[in-house]
């Protein structure tokens, strides 16, 4: 066999064993670099469009009096994932003219108690007010909170009127004072 | 960073004395005429480390129930970023092996490699060859779509035929009379548990006996060693 008379310093066995590490590095690689991508994708929160579901009607406008909350039962249809989950909520819809709606989450925001409308009653010097009865949270109709123990006006719930239709996603806007 | 890794590998090989074990598996001698032929155990080795890596991914995303291991595996497929890929990679290095595992056997067979002293690797091959194709008949259901479900139907009648023990087979393998929910965990836990550990320590062993005995002689190898010894 004819000796190789170039001086390059790779020496054929050293010349394979390079080129059998970086080929099996690239194919690693390519073969890693889809699968991390697969792996971290939840946390990259591409969020796939599916927060809080799809938007569904809750109620008429017309259904809905003037001053006094109303409260309502749907399903939210939400995608987790592969499934489509169907689960029972509620709300409380307010209107003060007819125009504008406010859907409040219907948990007291001291420990999650449902509340209710009282059109009188102790608790705010016979005015219609909302009572949680866990520890005698009380609401004005805004949300504010009246007295007892709740941090923060009561939850909204993310909302539109399209039409005559309220309609919600499930998605809870925290009370602000 | 070179300095590095000879500084983390010096370490350990101060410690561990792995050099002797590694030129055992790697430098070791192999006779004239081996070639392209004698690789194709170790390509069917790579779709199995290949299989086992798209497959811990996948079932990240699958669901072994019947009312959603359809909707996770289109969720995979058009849904996680790159999930079509790493669902397509498992699919077809999955049948890759299945060619390569045969492929593999018919060289060994018509080189006769499995003759004296080497009948311990091809009988360990069998086992590993039934293995191969178990991890293919259950992985073939996963996807519970007509396809995966007639098959895995007339695969598990097929097993009921036998006499006597037909029957039971047939239940033991569908966990059950009929094929459901049970049948769908069953190969799902055969799939991606027992058959991939019984693979791996079966290969474990074949890869022990191919090294420790080394690779035989082609038979054309042989003939011209004999003509050249007279």
């Amino acid at each position: 066999m004819r000796r190789s008379t170039n001086n390059s310093s790779v020496s054929r066995r050293n010349f394979l064993k390079y080129s059998v590490v970086g080929i099996t590095g690239v194919i690693s690689a390519v073969l890693a670099v889809p699968l991390v991508r697969y792996f971290i994708s939840p946390a990259l929160g591409s969020a796939e469009g599916a927060e809080g579901g799809e938007w569904t009607v809750i109620a008429r406008t017309t259904e809905i009096p003037v001053g006094k909350p109303l409260r309502v039962e749907y399903e939210q249809r939400k995608k987790d994932s592969w499934m489509l989950t169907t689960r029972r909520k509620a709300a409380w819809i307010v209107t003060q003219d007819g125009q504008n709606f406010t859907v409040f989450d219907p948990h007291c925001t001291h420990l999650g108690c449902p509340y209710t409308w009282m059109e009188t009653g102790d608790w705010n010097k016979g005015q219609p007010h909302f009572h949680s009865p866990c520890h005698n949270g009380i609401f004005a109709i805004d949300g504010t909170v009246i007295s007892g123990p709740p941090p923060r006006p009561l939850d909204r719930v993310m909302s539109k009127v399209e039409g005559d239709a309220v309609m919600v996603k499930d998605v809870v806007i925290r009370g602000r004072a | 960073m070179k300095a590095l890794l000879t500084g983390v590998g010096g370490w350990i090989e101060e410690r561990l004395e792995l050099r002797p074990l590694i030129s055992a598996f790697l430098d070791r001698k192999i006779p004239a005429g081996v070639g392209w032929l004698n690789t194709l155990g170790s390509a069917t080795m790579v779709t199995f480390i290949i299989l086992a890596a798209t497959g811990i991914f996948l079932s990240m995303s699958y669901s072994p129930s019947p009312d959603h291991a359809w909707d996770s595996i289109q969720y995979i497929t058009e849904e996680v970023p790159f999930g079509s890929l790493v669902r397509g990679i498992h699919y077809w290095a999955a049948n890759a092996m299945v060619v390569l595992v045969f492929l593999h056997m018919l060289r060994v067979y018509f080189m006769a490699a499995y003759k004296y002293p080497r009948e311990m690797t091809w009988i360990v091959g069998v086992f590993l060859l039934l293995l191969v194709l178990g991890a293919a008949f259950t992985g073939y259901l996963l996807p519970w779509d007509q396809k995966a479900y007639w098959a895995t139907t007339v695969g598990t009648k097929i097993a009921g035929t036998v006499p006597v023990m037909g029957e039971f087979q047939r239940k033991l393998l569908l966990g059950g009379t009929e094929m459901g929910a049970a049948t769908l965990t069953r190969f799902y836990a055969l799939h991606m548990l027992v058959i991939p550990v019984g693979i791996a320590l079966l290969i474990g062993g074949h890869l022990f006996l191919v090294i420790r005995q080394g690779i035989a002689t082609p038979p054309d190898q042989q003939i011209k060693d004999r003509n050249d010894a007279r």
